[in-house]
């Protein structure tokens, strides 16, 4: 027999317990592995599984003998379970971690002392446990007579007094407070509406601090139980909070929700408690999907830590404007108007600002050109009419070199030196060219630096310069025609690799010119139109990498963005494209790891967003539409990203710039923020070494990563087409996947590389049947279409089984990007939840199975053979070719054929199917079912087909199977929402080979990646993500 | 847990409109009785976690269809408040609190009843132990009461999600109950883990006198109730893997060409 064994090799999942420990170290629970993390280096520096099958929970810890870092007593819960080890002992392999229990759910452990332990259980009821000589005795249980359900709970301790006290919330509204010593409920709160989700005593055990089911926080005076503040504002359920920065004025709360958000709240004692408010002062967006649960603080070091269902560890500086370097102020239009001695006029504002590098410049609607030196002090630089009501103000991204431009062409050219003092100056004007200046680009690269002039008027030409960076001069100056239509510029980037000036305008056009001979005039060698669905391109930069592709990275008001890879025929296709969930976007930034951010507003907010890890480096409320702003980014020597933003708000100039940061941002990067739905293996293109992983969730998005042969797992983009859930996502062939979701989406997209990542791009989607779609592709299979000719791939021929019984088999054409419908039927009224595919004996068949327990069978020959032929009789690998030109007649789809096998075999819902082809040209097919039983059944040819059930297994799991893959010819894997993995021989019967737990819970798929060196690794998804090895 | 349930428009919500319930989990209710025959003989019950109160109107009026029932009962309790149901006791409380359970005892007034069943579902945090654990917490109260108030024979029914402890559940009421049976009805979706135990065949356990004090937790009240549970003990070494899992046989009920509660139109 055989003895295949699986070993779980990496584990990314929902993150329930975060605990600093000192100035540097963060302990994390991470299913039921506790990891100790380094959050000054970022570095994960040791991880060891602590329990068999409970996640923690929970970490408290106590540190007596104050500076041996490895003396702090650690004890970690969850579920029934708890352990107590010391640091050095949870480092040490020789040393066996403790178990222990207790016999209902722990909420909170509170060390007392070195020696005593308070464990708080599920219904109100505290445990003391002694730890002296290393063992564990239960010495006492204690309760307040009030043991229903709790949702939360909290033992305290006043440091001063010594005195405990067990803050419990219940299921309904209350919060018990009650005495430990006396087991006396001091006060029963129930303001709050439904069950309490977190309830802490501030540090000084002065205030208690609540949240709920209503999204209130509220604060309460311990010794008299009124309730003294709400805090309103997060938008769904609460789950944790803490308090910090505790001083004579007040406090501060830090929180985390439901919304994906942590928030910073002010609670001040003076102004009679904020009239009864607490005042919300910052939103953390950094976690994706639904949940954070866990948060922590460093009160001394400022630091909030949060990590939720996403898997995500984030560092938040809580703290910003006490770090080396930072630099916020803000000036009322008078402080500036004093400091530069000079009186503004009724109505003047500032309009424009640029940042130079060693200060800023600003310009006002009078013509008032100001420089703000090394960005503290106002200096007037002239005053100059031409510059009044309209005026451009541009700077090079790399030189300290301005140009500043009124509305009838004057033009001035500025190089600032370090002092902030004009080094050079060159003044002309486009009266050449013409009478009014609508707007002007700028762009360099390596030592030329450009600028590219429009006009209002459509028929007069875009006018480029290259400027001379030492003496301003203009060295070339050429006149670029624009198109017919009008056209309004809004970005500009030269490149290299093709020598090409691409131009981005609104209404989602890119003009791209090759500028040849000077004074001639160039016409744009093409012009993209609609080249996305919305507005305008707000940036363009090129991608260059060891390929000799014209590549761009283009970003566009509307959100989305895109790699768009210009071909020698300038047709163009994009590699890459998604979009961010909200707002409009500006720009781009490349880290020099390779991160991509992307920055822009959404409703009063300037953010920057981290696409490739998923989360806002920075946010700052900016206020409304009319926005004058400035963001300037550079790398610190530790390759950090650093930014100064200067905008107006509400006629006052504000100036941020960001000081060192304290701690690593992101300690861990985690997967998709809600339960994985499927997952999708193909082979990388030019890497044996590697497999390309495409996962899909609950939370809409898909994320394309890679696998290496060593199990390194890596993500490298996210994907946010999707509206609804994602159901399927299955491979056509290394080239092209499909996707499915809820409102009826079926998505094609393709798979390429560039810039060190996998990518891709979506190609196609099936129109939905109804003008609402509210109907569930719940599954879909496809072949290869070729040419009979040529033998070239054309189409492919696709079947898509939907939530209300409808069945589809559809051709798409490569070529026209096009979806033909040939079939389109309904099998009964009942959910289809697999279908596939089936070929026997040449013939080709559709093989379904539903929530009614059947599997349905029916034969396509008829539809199929009128525009396909099955050639290759390779039985494992359908050929099918095109008829000539039949597709083309293709005008109305048919009904399906016949039902030749409607079998029920399993009680209710097929959950799970997957299939094997034999040699011997019999099909078995392995289905698993709501009723827990795992069905192995055989096709085999025979005048019309025959079914037979091979072997029946009716308790194979504790619970419903919704995943089966098959491994090899004899071994199938099978996974069900009990969390077990279980691998199975189905030769004979069914024998189990191997049963493990994972931790994945709401365990609903799995795939298998086999490399070319023989390395296989399973990879399980569900709320959360695991890769197992399976060995010999 | 499972998918999120957002869609309004299925046929059973319409259904249930048609016929005049509150809720269309009425239908999973009817379901299980025409598979396991739940009210024959029933004239006395305790309807757990029972708002808005669809199971409550289903037993109002399976059992008060005959005018004169004097000796009929049905009690009915949620966190939630709940609309008045013609012969049905409403109790606005916490099932888990041991005072709810003396409260519900009371109206019986030493007399018992013929079946208990609770549709409980805790609010869920996604947090899917924990969601998982409040809900065997649930079963655990209206079983704790079943113990106390069903007549020997008596017939308990509870909603279950299968998670990873299910096994538990049922080896454990496989001590109290001739049957113990996981059934699935039709208008249940398939896309969620919800399914219902349903127990038949009270059988109290031999020398062990239940008695409800309210200064016992749920937990504390089946410690010496030899049924496979771990309890706690002064070593703290509870070895939970020791403890008993069996696999509850499954059944789906509804008839077949009854609406499928996952095809939307
Ligand atoms: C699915 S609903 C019940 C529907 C009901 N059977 C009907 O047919 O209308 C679940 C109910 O469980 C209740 N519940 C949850 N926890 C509870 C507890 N600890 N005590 C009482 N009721 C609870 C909720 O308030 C909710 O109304």
């Amino acid at each position: 027999m055989d003895n295949m064994k699986l070993d779980q090799i990496k584990h990314i999942g929902p993150i329930c317990a975060l605990k600093v420990i000192s100035n540097n170290l963060l302990l994390s629970g991470e299913g039921p592995t506790l990891s100790l993390y380094d959050y000054i280096k970022g570095e994960k520096i040791f991880e060891r599984l602590v329990f068999k099958r409970n996640k923690i929970h929970g970490i408290e810890i106590i540190n007596s003998s104050n500076d041996i870092e490895d003396d702090i007593k650690i004890v970690i819960w969850g579920g029934r379970s708890l352990s107590i080890f010391t640091l050095n002992n949870f480092k040490d392999l020789n040393y066996e971690i403790p178990h222990y229990g207790v016999s209902d759910w722990i909420f909170h452990c509170l060390f007392e002392n070195e020696s005593t332990l308070h464990v708080l259980n599920s219904h109100n009821i505290v445990h003391t446990v002694s730890l002296l000589n290393d063992n564990c005795k239960l010495i006492n249980t204690k309760h307040c007579g009030w043991k229903s359900i709790l949702y939360s709970g909290t033992i305290s301790i006043n440091k001063e007094t010594g005195k405990i006290t067990v803050l419990a919330g219940t299921v309904m509204n209350g919060i018990l407070i009650w005495d430990f010593e006396t087991c006396q409920v001091k006060h029963n709160l129930t303001e709050h509406e439904g069950s309490i989700f977190k309830v802490v005593a501030s540090p000084d055990n002065k205030y208690i601090i609540s949240c709920s089911d209503d999204r209130s926080i509220k604060v309460w005076d311990m010794e008299t139980g009124e309730l003294l503040a709400n805090g309103w504002g997060h938008g769904s359920r609460i789950w944790g909070l803490n308090v910090y920065n505790i001083s004579n004025d007040g406090f501060n709360i830090f929180s985390c929700s439901e919304d994906c958000t942590a928030r910073v709240w002010r609670f001040n004692f003076h102004d009679n408690y904020n009239n009864g408010e607490l005042i919300q002062e910052r939103i953390i967006l950094v976690h994706t999907g639904r949940h954070v649960w866990s948060l922590d603080l460093n009160d001394e070091k400022k630091l909030g830590f949060t990590a939720g269902a996403d898997g995500k560890i984030f560092v938040s500086d809580l703290n910003e404007s006490q770090r080396d370097g930072y630099w916020g102020h803000k000036w009322e239009l008078n402080d500036i108007s004093n400091e530069i001695n000079c009186v503004f006029q009724k109505g003047e504002l500032i309009k424009n600002y640029s940042d130079f590098g060693y200060g800023l410049i600003a310009v006002t609607s009078e013509g008032k050109i100001m420089i703000l030196k090394d960005y503290k002090k106002w200096k007037l630089l002239f005053i100059d009419d031409k510059f009044a009501k309209f005026c451009i103000l541009k700077i090079f991204e790399n030189e300290p070199i301005v140009i500043i431009a009124g509305k009838m062409g004057d033009c001035i050219l500025m190089k600032f030196n370090e002092n902030c003092e004009i080094e050079i100056k060159h003044e002309f004007n486009l009266n050449d060219s013409f009478n009014r200046l609508g707007n002007i680009l700028i762009n360099g690269y390596d030592d030329n630096y450009f600028a590219l002039f429009e006009s209002p008027n459509p028929n007069d030409p875009l006018i480029y310069k290259k400027i001379d960076p030492i003496n301003l001069s203009i060295l070339e100056s050429y006149e670029l025609l624009k198109p017919k239509d009008k056209i309004t510029i809004s970005s500009l980037e030269y490149n290299k690799v093709s020598n090409m000036l691409f131009v981005g305008c609104r209404f989602a056009t890119m003009l791209v010119y090759k500028i040849e001979n000077e004074n001639e005039k160039n016409q744009p060698l093409v012009v993209y139109k609609n080249l996305f669905k919305g507005d305008t391109v707000s940036s363009i930069k090129s991608l260059y990498d060891n390929s000799n592709n014209t590549m761009l990275y283009i970003t566009n008001k509307d959100g989305t963005y895109h790699i768009m890879k210009i071909n020698e025929n300038s047709t163009y296709e994009y590699l890459q494209s998604s979009k961010i969930q909200k707002g409009f976007l500006e720009g781009h930034i490349k880290t020099p790891n390779g991160d991509i951010l992307l920055y822009g507003f959404k409703s009063d907010c300037f953010f920057v967003w981290n696409e490739t890890k998923q989360y806002e480096v920075y946010r700052e409320i900016c206020g409304g539409p009319h926005r004058r702003w400035n963001f300037k980014y550079w790398f610190d020597s530790n390759n950090r990203l650093r930014y100064r933003f200067v905008y107006t708000r509400s006629s006052e100039v504000q100036i941020v710039q960001q000081g060192e940061p304290y701690a690593f941002e992101l300690l861990s990067d985690g997967l998709h923020g809600r339960e994985i739905r499927d997952i999708c293996v193909i082979n990388s293109q030019n890497n044996n070494d590697e497999k390309i992983i495409i996962t899909g969730a609950e939370d809409t998005t898909l994320k394309i990563s890679t696998l290496k042969n060593d199990g390194t797992f890596n993500s490298h983009w996210t994907y946010r087409e999707h509206i609804g859930g994602l159901q399927s996502i299955h491979a056509i062939n290394d080239e092209y996947i499909l996707s499915s979701s809820a409102k009826e989406e079926l998505y094609l997209w393709k798979i390429t590389e560039c810039d060190n990542k996998k990518c891709m791009s979506l190609e196609s989607s099936l129109p939905p049947s109804e003008e609402n779609p509210d109907l569930r592709v719940m599954d879909f299979d496809s072949i290869e279409v070729y040419d009979k000719i040529n033998g070239k791939k054309i189409g492919f021929l696709i079947v898509t089984v939907y939530s209300n019984s409808m069945i589809k088999v559809i051709y798409y054409d490569i070529a026209s990007k096009k979806f033909k419908v040939l079939i389109d039927d309904n099998y009964m009224q009942c959910c289809i939840f697999h279908v596939r595919f089936v070929c026997i004996d040449k013939r080709l068949f559709v093989l379904i199975a539903s929530t009614n327990g059947h599997l349905s069978i029916y034969d396509i020959n008829n539809v199929i053979g009128k525009y396909f032929s099955i050639d290759d009789s390779n039985i494992k690998e359908v050929k099918l070719s095109l008829n000539d030109n039949k597709f083309e007649e293709i005008n109305e789809s048919t009904k399906l054929d016949k039902l030749i096998i409607n079998q029920q075999i399993h009680q209710s819902s097929v959950k799970a199917l997957d299939i094997l082809q034999e040699t011997n040209g019999c099909i078995k097919v392995i289905t698993g079912g709501d009723d827990n039983s795992i069905i192995v059944s055989k096709i085999t040819k025979d005048e019309g087909l025959k079914f037979d059930i091979e072997s029946f297994l009716p308790s194979a799991a504790s619970s419903t199977i919704t995943t089966v893959t098959v491994i090899d010819e004899k071994t199938v894997l099978v996974g069900a929402v009990d969390q077990s993995i279980k691998l199975w021989n189905i030769e004979n019967g069914l024998t189990l080979v191997d049963n493990k737990y994972t931790t994945v819970a709401d365990t609903g798929c799995s795939e298998i990646a086999s490399f070319k060196n023989g390395e296989k690794y399973l990879l399980i998804g569900g709320a959360g993500f695991s890769i197992w090895k399976i060995t010999n | 847990m499972g998918k999120s349930s957002k869609d309004k428009r299925d046929l059973y919500y319409r259904k249930a409109k048609e016929e005049g319930w509150r809720a269309r989990s009425a239908f999973k209710l009817l379901q299980l009785n025409e598979q396991f025959d739940l009210f024959n003989d029933v004239k006395r019950v305790v309807d757990l976690c029972a708002a808005p109160g669809s199971w409550s109107q289903v037993l109002s009026k399976e059992i008060f269809k005959d005018k004169n029932n004097s000796d009929a009962k049905i009690v009915a309790v949620d966190l939630q408040p709940m609309s008045p149901i013609d012969n049905v006791i409403e109790l606005q409380a916490d099932i888990t609190h041991p005072k709810t359970l003396e409260m519900i005892m009371h109206h019986f007034d030493g007399e018992k009843a013929d079946f208990v069943c609770s549709d409980g579902a805790p609010d869920v945090t996604g947090l899917h132990d924990l969601d998982e654990y409040i809900q065997a917490q649930l079963i655990l109260s209206a079983l704790q009461l079943a113990t106390c108030i069903l007549k020997t024979g008596g017939k308990f029914v509870a909603k279950i999600f299968r998670g990873r402890d299910i096994d538990l559940l049922y080896s454990q009421l496989g001590y109290l109950f001739d049957k113990v049976i996981c059934a699935k009805p039709r208008s249940s979706r398939a896309s969620s883990l919800e399914a219902f135990i349903v127990c038949i065949g009270y059988r109290p356990r031999n020398g062990w006198i239940p008695s409800l004090n309210s200064n016992l937790s749920t937990e504390e009240f089946f410690q010496d109730l030899k049924i496979g549970r771990n309890s706690l003990n002064n070593e703290l070494n509870l070895e939970f893997n020791d403890e008993e899992r069996i696999v509850a046989p499954f059944i789906a009920c509804g008839d077949l060409n009854s609406i499928d509660s996952d095809a939307t139109y």
